[in-house]
């Protein structure tokens, strides 16, 4: 057994179409791992920043996993989406990222990517919102069906993680 | 005599979980005699001439010992002062009920055994100098016309002494935040409102027999005891330090050494005991517990393996010519290096359309991937160290007729360090010769491939001596940006000690030799994934996508 | 501690820093008061868990900057790093009819790795969507705020919120820990804190 701490922050994002975007996010980990303590999704508040085009979140992440092998390492995955003045939500993007497995601080920078239309499909979608959405979001975090995608690169979520490892060396293992 | 003074009367903060009113403080004052100390007294005796009316004040004052006085106080323990005494004994004073308390707690001093103090004496919570003090004491000379706004609220809310639940207490959801704060609200959320009890050891530092004068009243020491455990006090107990230094004000400059010590009865060797063991007792159980819950079985490969985990993620590609790139790449696995069976160490990312950012054209993949792989030495050859996986790319761009064109090359030894890495690989793309052929790849799509992917490094079936690229042409291309998080496991790290004696284990234990990689299998799956990826830009993304209105997609096929 | 050192149930974790300063161009004559939030095998057992500043104004030549060099001490132990403490700076100042209002609230966890550490943390507020609120809102004085300052170092039910971010304080710590080494956790040494993927940042614009 083997204990992985992950406490940090879903700082903001950037780079996006419009800056007054929220997002959602989640941790998937593969069967050998355990969450001790800690909420594995939430949701973050909606920014609108005042200047400059980072939106931030500050969004607290504590993690407690237990592990009995090292496969299906923790992933994070997020959904950026915009809130419009009428309160509708639109996807601005998916991105994912490793948890490291490094032991330490880490300021990581997640690219997302949205799935595009077709020409038609981008034309309603610049007047009445909406647009492509996955159907099931663990494509988010797997590169199975990826090659079946046409998506369009979207703005950067930047994410502050520190990760404590405990009894790994324990095990032989080095990360 | 008056050396090994204490100059730091800074605030010292003590936490405790036992209940304030257990603190007890002793304080001593003791006059130092100045060379001044004889014309003082021929002042002082000039002074009670004067004052012939205050016999009775003098018949209060302790007689002998004026010059020094001991006392062990309580917490909110109230002595009373000579001007106090004074004040208070005439009932037509008194105003508040408090006032009408002290006037009859004076009174049966008066009738008793009379008080206990001289020239120390408190003033508690209660007392108007407590809130009056923090108004109006100054925190810059000269003093500015009066108290903060900051101020001044703190002194309102602090001393409401409400009792609030310290508890951390859960908002709920719907009023997670108050859209219309009252003006009471702010005053309280503003400001730190724990509440605090405030007492103030004071000193009557006047000349002898002149005891009660408000001027000459100074703060010894003040306590705050605040809901949360803290307890501060300002100056610090002397403990082993020397003695702080007191000097009056005015005309008859005195000289007092003030020593504070803490009085409070100290914990029994029996009870710390029974704490300190209920608290081990806490921790193990609380420990076992975790320890429970996490379990103790951990996967371990066999002896004199090593066992290598990346998980990878391709981020982005940049500096491309042409839009909607898209990225295949394979691992090759030099000799001695084992996958388990259905390990896909291929893959094939997402068509993406770039952004611009900066100068660049940026397409972002974010794919995920992950190989776990194990290396095994043969022979213990002393000359050569273990070749490690290889991870070869190409990126590829696709029109709007679907039509592909071969956008770079390029390849990345995984890195033998554990840890993460952030890497940016350089590409380059095979040319032709003359205008022609880019012509060729801008109308037509298409351009010169190689046949084996692997030729980007050493080729495969390379068996000579020197590699020569000599008569090819390629052209620069862009950047792929990959994260990688590697992670080893081998039995030999455990008996290891320490990092760089296991890293020489690494190297002795597994050190084996490099030889040619099994790239075929790799190569075959990588073909069979591309097969389906064609297979599956023919029957449309419909399924996987769901769009407002479907609209049915040009499908022409690769030219 | 309580324990025999050999062999260790608590971590001890010591902070030693100061609220340093502030950015928030557009306003001035702020104060700032700050509180921990930490789970629940967190205990402080030395220093203060709350305090509040003086009033400061910007200097009349330097930059947006406003300095508070308020000074941060606390120690805490824990049996576990679940819960890590975090700091809450929220920031008041006058607006422009001298009422006095929230002009930010930010929080951040206590740097996990010993050392010296600066943190910028980005402060927001939380807004109201109609129109007309954020009109009477201005008028009146009466901005919305969180009814505790602490709901920003929590998770959860913060999708119902909408907040409007708006300048900096920068926070500096010296941060020791004991015998966490001793009770297994690795918090990667100083160096690999500002390793490969601390140090690349690719996308700045």
């Amino acid at each position: 057994m083997a204990e992985l701490h992950i406490i940090g922050q879903i700082l903001g994002a950037r780079g996006f179409p419009q800056n007054s975007v929220f997002c959602k996010w989640g941790i998937h980990a593969g069967g050998a791992w355990r969450l001790l303590s800690g909420s594995r999704e939430g949701q973050t508040q909606i920014d609108a920043p005042q200047a400059g085009e980072m939106a931030y979140w500050s969004h607290p992440i504590d993690l407690h996993y237990t592990t009995k092998g090292l496969q299906g390492w923790p992933k994070l995955h997020l959904q950026v989406l915009h809130q419009d003045s009428f309160g509708r939500c639109q996807l601005y993007g998916y991105g994912y990222c490793h948890i490291p497995s490094s032991a330490g601080h880490h300021r990581l920078q997640c690219v997302t990517w949205c799935p595009e239309g077709s020409w038609q499909e981008q034309l309603t979608q610049s007047f009445v919102g909406g647009g492509p959405q996955l159907r099931s979001p663990d494509l988010i975090y797997s590169g199975a069906d990826r090659y079946r995608l046409q998506t369009v690169a979207m703005g950067m979520v930047e994410l502050e993680l520190t990760v404590i490892l405990r009894h790994f060396d324990r095990h032989g293992v080095e990360c | 005599m008056a050396d090994g003074w204490t100059s730091d009367t800074g605030e010292a903060v003590y936490r405790s979980r036992d209940a304030v009113k257990n603190l007890k403080i002793k304080v001593r004052i003791q006059r130092v005699t100045s060379a001044a100390a004889i014309s003082q007294h021929l002042q002082q005796q000039v002074l009670s001439h004067q004052d012939r009316g205050g016999i009775e004040l003098s018949t209060l004052a302790p007689t002998g010992g004026d010059d020094e006085e001991e006392l062990v106080l309580g917490w909110q323990e109230k002595l009373f002062s000579q001007y106090e005494v004074d004040l208070f004994q005439t009932e037509a004073a008194c105003q508040t009920p408090l006032d009408r308390q002290y006037h009859a707690e004076i009174a049966a001093l008066l009738r008793g055994k009379g008080r206990r103090n001289g020239r120390i004496f408190t003033y508690t919570d209660s007392d108007r100098f407590t809130s009056w003090e923090e108004h109006s004491e100054s925190l810059v000379t000269p003093g500015t016309s009066g108290p903060t706004f900051l101020a001044e609220r703190m002194a309102n809310v602090r001393h409401r002494k409400q009792e609030r639940c310290t508890g951390d207490s859960i908002v709920p959801k719907s009023k997670l935040v108050n859209w219309e704060p009252s003006q009471e609200f702010m005053k309280n959320s503003h400001i730190i409102n724990t509440p605090v009890q405030t007492m103030h050891i004071m000193g009557d530092l006047g000349p002898p027999g002149k005891l009660g004068l408000k001027e000459s009243e100074h703060v010894l020491c003040t306590i705050r005891a605040y809901k949360n455990g803290v307890v501060t006090i300002k100056p610090d107990f002397n403990n082993s330090k020397g003695p702080y230094r007191l000097e009056t004000a005015g005309g008859t400059r005195e000289l007092w050494r003030l020593t504070l010590v803490n009085a409070s009865k100290a914990i029994g060797a029996e009870e710390r005991e029974r704490e300190q063991r209920m608290y081990r007792d806490l921790y193990v159980r609380h420990r076992d517990y975790l320890n429970s819950l996490a379990g103790q079985d951990f996967e371990m490969p066999p002896t004199g393996i090593l066992r290598l985990i990346v998980n990878g993620e391709i981020v982005s590609a940049e500096g491309f010519e042409y839009d909607n790139l898209y990225i295949h790449f394979f691992l090759e696995l030099p000799n001695n290096w084992f996958s388990l069976p259905f390990e896909p160490l291929s893959g094939v990312t997402q068509t993406c359309r770039t952004r611009t950012l900066g100068k660049d054209n940026v397409a972002f993949f974010c794919y995920p991937f992950s190989f776990e792989s194990f290396f095994q030495s043969e022979d213990e050859s002393e000359e050569s160290l273990p070749r490690w996986p290889v991870l070869y790319f190409k990126v590829l761009s696709l029109d709007y007729w679907q039509r592909y064109r071969t956008e770079g090359y390029g390849y990345l030894v995984i890195p033998s360090a554990h840890g993460c890495h952030r890497m940016t690989c350089q590409t380059w793309r095979p040319v032709q010769n003359g205008t022609v052929a880019e012509l060729r790849r801008f109308f037509i799509g298409g351009s010169p491939e190689l046949e084996d992917s692997s030729y980007a490094r050493v080729p495969s079936t390379f068996k000579g001596e020197r590699l020569s690229r000599l008569g090819f042409r390629t052209e620069t291309s862009g950047s792929v940006t990959l994260t990688l998080h590697c992670i080893q496991q081998a039995r030999a790290f455990v008996d290891a000690n320490s990092l760089k004696k296991r890293r020489q284990t690494v190297l002795d234990q597994l050190g084996g030799h490099s030889q040619q990689g099994s790239v075929y299998n790799v190569l075959e799956a990588f073909q069979r994934a591309r097969r389906r990826m064609q297979e599956a830009r023919e029957t449309l993304p419909r399924d996987l996508i769901s769009t407002i209105s479907p609209v049915p997609r040009s499908s022409e096929s690769t030219a | 501690m309580l324990m025999a050192t050999s062999n260790p149930s608590v971590f001890l974790l010591m902070v030693n820093g100061q609220i340093e300063t502030a950015n928030f161009p557009e306003y001035d004559d702020l104060y700032c008061k700050y509180c921990f939030v930490y789970g629940h095998d967190w205990a402080p057992t030395s220093g203060l868990e709350e305090g509040i500043s003086q009033i400061a104004s910007k200097g009349r030549e330097s930059s947006h900057d406003l300095v508070w060099n308020f000074p941060l001490e606390i120690t805490f132990k824990s049996t576990n790093p679940f819960g890590w403490p975090q700091i809450v700076v929220s920031v008041y100042g006058p607006d422009t009819f001298g009422n006095d209002v929230v002009r930010g609230y930010g929080a951040v966890h206590i740097p996990l790795t010993p050392g010296r550490h600066t943190r910028t943390i980005p402060m927001f507020v939380p807004e109201s969507t109609s129109r007309l609120q954020k009109l009477t809102s201005w008028l009146m004085g009466r901005r919305p705020e969180f009814t505790d300052p602490k709901v920003v170092a929590q998770g959860e039910g913060r999708e119902v919120t909408r907040v409007h971010s708006q300048g900096f304080v920068t926070l500096q710590f010296n941060i020791v820990t004991k015998d966490m080494k001793k009770l297994g956790y690795d918090t990667g040494s100083a160096e690999s804190a500002a390793g490969p993927s601390g140090e690349r940042q690719p996308y700045v614009t």
